[in-house]
């Protein structure tokens, strides 16, 4: 479903994503890393969004570069920057999302009901976009990806700033549309999450897949992973926060 | 005392940034137009008292506003701080530097005070219409504008959505209100409805350099992620600026406002899709004066007041104009969208 063979992208002389080949179909992906390490830049890379410097990178075996509408159509997508406009409400993101991807208008408010119910939108359904919080956004952002029932599913960062009911629903209903066969592809920060809901991992340095889980030593703790090979946490103190005075 | 320098400071900064927006004016087909009437002061008036009403809205706002709410009552400061700041804050403000110079020239202190009282009052008006909005959304005239059919309706309504956040189509209704009072005079000159019909088109006609000066980050991503082709995209903007269009010039010329409003599509397309100038909302747009700003007025109003006269051959030219310029813009835009990736 998602391939790329040396997908390389520099920008002047900094290399941001270098010489990653994978080979993913169906199933959960999850991509880890810090920020920035290179996981948005390959999102946007794998969804035609930001063409690579070289390699290629196919969807459902369909070229990104050459064949770019007609991946549109098949993959959905949550950008990091969400992709969302301020003057629609939540409800109507989705009505203007349905006709676009071919849906008639029952067809598009029979999805909708759903989905806004699952994601805890319905109250806000009315809502601008510029009046609601960052996870509000977010799940708009994601409903949109879902309403027309894409092959692959690019999702970056999905549960940042989610609190943990829609989390548990956003969660649940990625394992149930990838049991029914499409390919999910996210990068987080939690690690917690992605280790119960992944079913594929690989972690993501300066550029460079350091890991995955069918690594060797894959059966040691995801946070022991992470830390050994992508980042530990710092260990610096800040005396100035101990001291009684302002 | 500190504290209070800091944040007025702060203040300062934030109205003086705030108040170079408005400057997006000097780039506007209005203020061209304006310019040149100037050259006869007098008929310059009223225009120059309707773009001057419309520029108190912005320069009406309480400056205390800019320091976002909470962040305002979290700062540690006493009552008196508060209100020495409350006091110090009104000193900021554009309207009452605009009164006093009025007093230095030599204009009437109860001019300067009906000035300042009329400020006040359209400050009231917009906050309470706010608080109205924010409690009771369906009050939102804006939340009420329809789906429109077919794969671009969403679009559309987006796209109104944004025009309609800008202060350019309030001027061309006050001016296309005024003009539809004339026809109720007891002989009215018929070539002032077409006239008027073009002075609307040209009012909204900087809108049409800047179709993507209200689309950031977000909503740039989003057309990238949607399967449509340029042409629809640049059509979705063209269908909501043509909807505002015509309802207000369908009092006065239909014809000439549409066909010059066409030739303003048409030409404004290359801004548009070339430099994609950034505008803020519930300000004048600004474009490009000269050369587009002046093609547009220019041709605009030449093929507009052709069609009046002449009819259908001048409305085909417009027509014919415009959708090449739309297919063309269209390309230019998925080429550019694929070089900025």
């Amino acid at each position: 479903m998602i391939r790329c063979q040396n997908l390389t992208k520099t920008f002047g002389s900094f290399t941001a994503i270098d010489d990653i080949s994978l080979d993913v179909s169906g199933g959960i992906c999850a991509l880890l890393g810090p920020n920035g390490a290179g996981k948005s830049t390959l999102v946007k890379m794998l969804t035609g969004l930001v063409p690579p410097t070289s390699g290629s990178a196919e969807i459902s075996g369909l070229d990104v570069q050459g064949h770019n509408l007609e991946v549109k159509r098949v993959i959905g997508v949550l950008p990091e920057s969400l992709g969302v406009f301020d003057s629609l409400t939540i409800e109507e993101h989705l009505l203007l999302c349905g006709p676009v991807y071919g849906l008639s208008a029952g067809e598009t408010r029979a999805r909708m009901e759903p989905l806004l119910r699952i994601l805890g939108l319905q109250n806000g359904r009315k809502t601008f976009l510029d009046q609601c919080s960052h996870g509000m956004r977010k799940k708009t952002s994601l409903a949109m990806a879902l309403l027309h029932n894409p092959r692959v599913l690019f999702l970056d960062e999905p549960f940042e700033g989610i609190d943990p009911v829609s989390a548990k629903a956003i969660h649940d209903l990625l394992t149930s549309i990838s049991q029914r066969g499409i390919t999910v592809f996210l990068t987080s920060h939690i690690l917690s999450i992605v280790d119960r809901l992944a079913t594929n991992i690989m972690m993501i340095r300066a550029g460079r897949i350091v890991w995955t889980s069918a690594s060797p030593g894959a059966s040691r703790p995801l946070e022991d992973i992470y830390f050994d090979l992508v980042e530990a946490p710092p260990s610096e103190d800040l005396p100035w926060l101990r001291s009684t005075q302002s | 005392m500190a504290a209070i320098h800091a944040i007025l400071r702060a203040l300062a900064r934030a109205l003086q940034r705030d108040l170079g927006t408005l400057q997006s004016i000097g780039g506007n087909n209005f203020f061209l137009f304006a310019a040149v009437l100037m050259l006869e002061p007098q008929s310059a008036e009223f225009l120059l008292l309707l773009l001057g009403l419309l520029l108190l809205f912005p320069l009406s706002t309480d400056p205390l506003t800019k320091i976002p709410a909470d962040r305002y009552a979290l700062w540690p400061l006493t009552r008196w701080q508060r209100f020495a700041l409350r006091l110090a804050s009104i000193l900021l403000s554009p309207i009452i530097w605009i009164a006093v110079l009025m007093l230095l020239l030599k204009a009437h202190w109860v001019q300067a005070l009906a000035f300042v009282g009329f400020a006040i009052s359209i400050q009231v008006l917009t906050v309470l219409t706010r608080n109205v909005v924010h409690r009771a959304p369906q009050w939102n005239l804006l939340l009420h504008i329809p789906q429109f059919p077919g794969l671009l309706g969403g679009l559309v309504r987006n796209n109104l959505r944004q025009f309609l956040s800008v202060l350019d189509p309030y001027l061309a209704l006050l001016l296309a209100a005024g003009a539809t009072a004339y026809r109720l005079s007891p002989h009215p000159n018929s070539s002032a409805f077409a006239i008027m019909a073009l002075v609307v088109s040209l009012t909204l006609g900087t809108y049409a350099q800047c179709l993507f000066g209200l689309e950031f980050g977000s909503g740039l991503i989003r057309y990238r992620l949607l399967p449509l082709r340029g042409w629809q995209i640049l059509l979705s903007k063209d269908l909501a600026f043509l909807i505002v269009l015509t309802i207000l010039v369908l009092p006065l010329n239909p014809v000439a406002g549409i066909t010059s409003g066409l030739a303003m599509l048409a030409i404004g397309h290359h801004i548009s899709v070339r430099e994609r100038l950034p505008q803020k909302r519930w300000r004048f747009t600004g474009g490009q004066l000269i050369p587009a700003g002046f093609l547009q007025t220019l041709g605009g109003s030449a093929l507009g007041f052709a069609a009046y006269q002449r009819g259908f051959l001048y409305i085909a030219i417009a027509v014919v104009a415009w959708a090449g310029s739309l297919y063309l813009y269209g390309r230019a835009w998925d080429a550019e969208m694929e070089s900025s990736k």
